[in-house]
């Protein structure tokens, strides 16, 4: 009995860990890089903000994505973890507020970070896991260096580590977009953040029940980009 | 609605939508041919047109169903068709007050939502979806696409599959193919295929998903393929698949796998479980036939579920009589882990679900972080000073030159008039300094005064309109929590000890301490449940002294303003 009691104070338990045994479905992260900075302010950032709680909704209807699709969200400018990765069930929208400029480059490679991060947590508690979504959503262009988050981001694709998709909202500059993103960046429809999240919702959905194929096939972009 | 019609040509009116898929969308039966007694039925129909091969294929299953076909899946009774006599759907049954296997094989959400689903209830559900694979299989057809969302489970443990059009289906000397599939059930032999759409399904491949659905069923959702993979670089769980890295297996370490840590492994299983898993996930149960079949893991599990028992410390704990211990208790006392929580009797004969309560509990929006006190600029016009201050202060400035000169002047004559003049002089400057101090004392009273006010103001707002008082509960309400799921460990230890201590124990100190047991946990029930009303109690409380403070803050820094300008015309 006493020999058991020591091993309880040796063997560290972390909350990941406690967590991944009562949900050790396969995960499937969704990582949302949020351009934050000051000329977001007014109608786009309210938008956005409503975005993710439709975001969060739709997923709600989908009780095995709930489960494995995982999500996290960084903020720009000041960089900033908004929220680390969590099951859908456990994510709750924040309220996210304008300020500063748009360090891009930053964001894009505490995103990569992030995300390699998490993927340890998986293999380390043998959870399985999906080609991690790094989606992100700018209406600038950077104000720091994003040439080495672009080349982050091309190897990243290249070894499979993540998709990287870019959405630029009216202002954005979609010719740096491109060089920064492999995929080519989406531009939204006036500020129809609501259908861009029900879309990416209803992708992840499909992501986390994929078929065999290389191809996965993802609901058109058509509600929500201009095309 | 627009008409459909079954086969017998009665017209069918659908109600409420019961699920949506890629396919087509399902729905209630409101009537069939005006008879509305139709609670056990659904109808599915399809998003785009049917297909000639489609319509053959289901009416096929239409005529080759069968009772047990009828009864342990949701098998194709009639098609339907639109006014043009084109079949849009068909008809089947309910699966009614059920939920996808999915639902109860993951723990968190089976605790949350189906909190008296304990272990046996886990292997029934097992054995049931065992029997129902067999049904298909014995009539020739094969499922195809296994997946979570395939077993609908209702209250009784009794299941029921469904999305039955996908199945590779055999009749009139043909097969009608399944096209899908979900990697992380289909078997090694199929991983590699790119497309499933020329593919003679065996039902021995299904006896792979079967198996890997048991798997997580019987062992809290984990799937067998899923461990810690101890090579290097990345490896998906279609590659672990292919590779036959079971990793539970005999085999796991030469295979550079291991079961993930804190996970609850196949030896709380009978060795014949434990020798089926073996055999469906290694390279042999690939060969044709080499998997167990549904049937027998239906006589499996049927000796399998006689063989369990309640443990004596907790009896929602059930498991393998032959284990010499609880394993529920062992992943409790020594990770932390519970997997089966206890229903306990509240005082309201109701039962206390912990995992509910706290989920409301959490659902109580924190206020919104109060930033910084923050008020408008104030224009400030310093007050004048007294008129006595202001004329002692020309007075002053007069006496100041005049005692200077006359200083100077008795100096260098020594005239004791002039003498006499300086002193009374000097003694008028004397009286304007104490005149004007009086007054700064006065203003640097009111100014300290002013900025006390303030920020014992300022505390109690970062106190009381913050989320401070709110955390302050939350973390007491954790507090308690912890103290409740402590609580039955603690007491299994103290009647061990009772136990241990005395040869012949008697029976009413084991009442004693139950009581005493009872009633600490009714004690911190009580305190949880009144949580999520004192934490809105503390928002409500703290949203009202919000406005109320701003007001006398915003006064306070006014005051405080105000005597910062009144210092400066001194
Ligand atoms: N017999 C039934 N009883 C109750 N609900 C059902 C029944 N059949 C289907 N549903 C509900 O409808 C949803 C969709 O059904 P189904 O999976 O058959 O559609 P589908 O379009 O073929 O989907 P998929 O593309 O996933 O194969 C199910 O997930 C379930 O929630
Ligand atoms: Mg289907």
């Amino acid at each position: 009995m006493e020999k058991s009691e020591e091993e309880v104070d040796i063997e560290q338990i972390s909350f990941g860990a406690e967590s991944f045994a009562e949900n050790p479905e396969p995960r499937c992260p969704c990582l949302l890089l949020l351009d934050t900075s000051a000329s977001m302010s007014g109608d786009p950032i309210n938008e956005l903000n409503s975005g993710l709680t439709a975001f969060k909704e739709e997923l709600a209807t989908d009780s095995l994505a709930m489960k494995r699709v995982e999500v996290a969200i960084i903020t720009f400018g000041p960089v900033e973890v908004k929220k680390t990765f969590h099951a859908a069930s456990e994510f709750t929208p924040p309220h996210l507020s304008t300020t500063g400029n748009t360090p891009m480059g930053q964001a894009i490679l505490e995103g990569i970070d992030l995300v390699g991060e998490r993927k340890g947590e998986y293999r380390s508690n043998g959870i399985a896991f999906y080609r991690p979504w790094i989606f992100m959503i700018t209406d600038g262009s950077p104000t720091d260096a994003w040439q080495s988050a672009a080349a982050a981001i091309k190897e990243g694709e290249k070894s499979k580590a993540f998709a990287f998709f870019a959405v630029g909202v009216k202002g954005a500059d979609m010719e740096t977009l491109g060089k920064i993103s492999v995929r080519e960046p989406l531009k939204l429809q006036g500020l129809k953040f609501r259908e861009l999240f029900l879309w990416l919702s209803n992708s992840m959905k499909s992501v986390s029940r994929s078929v065999p194929g290389e191809v996965l096939a993802l609901p058109p972009p058509s509600g929500w980009a201009e095309l | 609605m627009k008409t459909l019609l079954d086969d017998a040509g009665l017209p069918v009116r659908l109600g409420s939508t019961l699920g949506s898929g890629g396919e087509g969308r399902v729905y209630t039966v409101a009537s069939v041919g005006g008879d509305s007694n139709t609670a056990d039925l659904a109808a599915k129909i399809y998003h785009s047109p049917v297909s000639p091969d489609r319509r053959k294929k289901l009416q096929c299953m239409v005529s080759g169903q069968s009772d047990p076909l009828q009864k342990l899946t949701a098998w194709p009774i009639s098609t339907l068709s639109d006014q043009n006599g084109s079949v849009c759907g068909f008809l089947m049954h309910k699966a009614a007050e059920a939920f996808p296997v999915h639902h109860i094989y993951s723990p968190a959400q089976r605790k949350r939502e189906h909190p008296e689903v304990n272990w046996d209830f886990l292997v029934n559900t097992a054995r049931n979806t065992a029997a129902a694979f067999h049904a298909i299989h014995a009539h020739g057809h094969v499922i195809g696409d296994v997946n979570p969302n395939l077993v609908f489970v209702s209250r009784d443990s009794r299941v029921r599959l469904i999305d039955c059009d996908s199945f590779q289906i055999f009749g009139k000397g043909k097969y009608f193919l399944c096209e899908v599939g979900v990697p992380h059930f289909t078997p090694p032999e199929l991983q590699e295929k790119s497309s499933f759409s020329n593919i003679i399904r065996q039902a021995n491949h299904d006896n792979f998903g079967l198996a890997v659905l048991i798997f997580h069923l019987l062992l809290m959702g984990r799937h067998p393929f899923a461990g810690v993979y101890t090579g290097s670089g990345d490896l998906v769980l279609e590659k672990a698949i292919l590779d036959f890295r079971y990793a539970y297996g005999r085999n796991a370490r030469q295979k550079q796998t291991k079961p993930p840590p804190n996970s609850v492994e196949p030896s709380i299983l009978s060795q014949t479980i434990r020798l089926y898993f073996e055999q469906a996930f290694s390279a042999a149960g690939a060969e044709p036939d080499g998997r167990p079949t549904a049937q027998d893991w239906v006589s499996e599990l049927d000796a399998f579920r006689t063989q369990l028992r309640a443990c004596d410390d907790n009896p929602n704990h059930h498991f393998f009589a032959s284990l010499p211990h609880c394993p529920w208790c062992f992943q409790e006392q020594h990770l932390d882990i519970s997997y089966f929580i206890p229903l306990i009797s509240d005082h309201n004969g109701g039962s206390f679900n912990l995992i509910r309560v706290w989920a409301r509990i959490e659902a109580v929006p924190p206020p919104k972080s109060v930033n910084e006190f923050t008020y408008p600029p104030f224009s400030i016009t310093p007050a004048a000073l007294p008129p006595e201050a202001q004329f002692q202060k020309i007075m002053g400035v007069l006496t100041k030159v005049m005692a200077a000169f006359l200083a100077f002047g008795s100096l260098i004559t020594l005239n004791p008039m002039f003498i006499l003049t300086a002193i009374a002089a000097s003694a008028g400057l004397l009286a304007h300094r104490t005149d004007t101090n009086k007054e700064r004392r006065k203003r640097e009273h009111r100014l300290n005064a002013a900025r006390k006010a303030f920020s014992t103001l300022h505390a109690q707002w970062k106190r009381e309109v913050g989320d401070g008082r709110f955390e302050e509960k939350l973390r007491e309400l954790e507090r308690i929590k912890a103290d409740l799921e402590a609580l039955s460990r603690q007491y299994a230890r103290e009647k061990d000890l009772l136990q241990s201590h005395s040869n012949h124990m008697d029976p009413r100190d084991l009442d004693r301490l139950k009581q005493n047991f009872a009633q600490k946990q009714q004690q911190l029930q009580n305190d949880l449940l009144a949580g999520p009303d004192q934490l809105k109690n503390i928002i409500q409380a703290s949203q009202a002294q919000r406005r109320s403070l701003s007001t006398s803050l915003e006064k306070a820094a006014l005051n405080v303003a105000q005597a910062e300008a009144d210092m400066t015309v001194l």
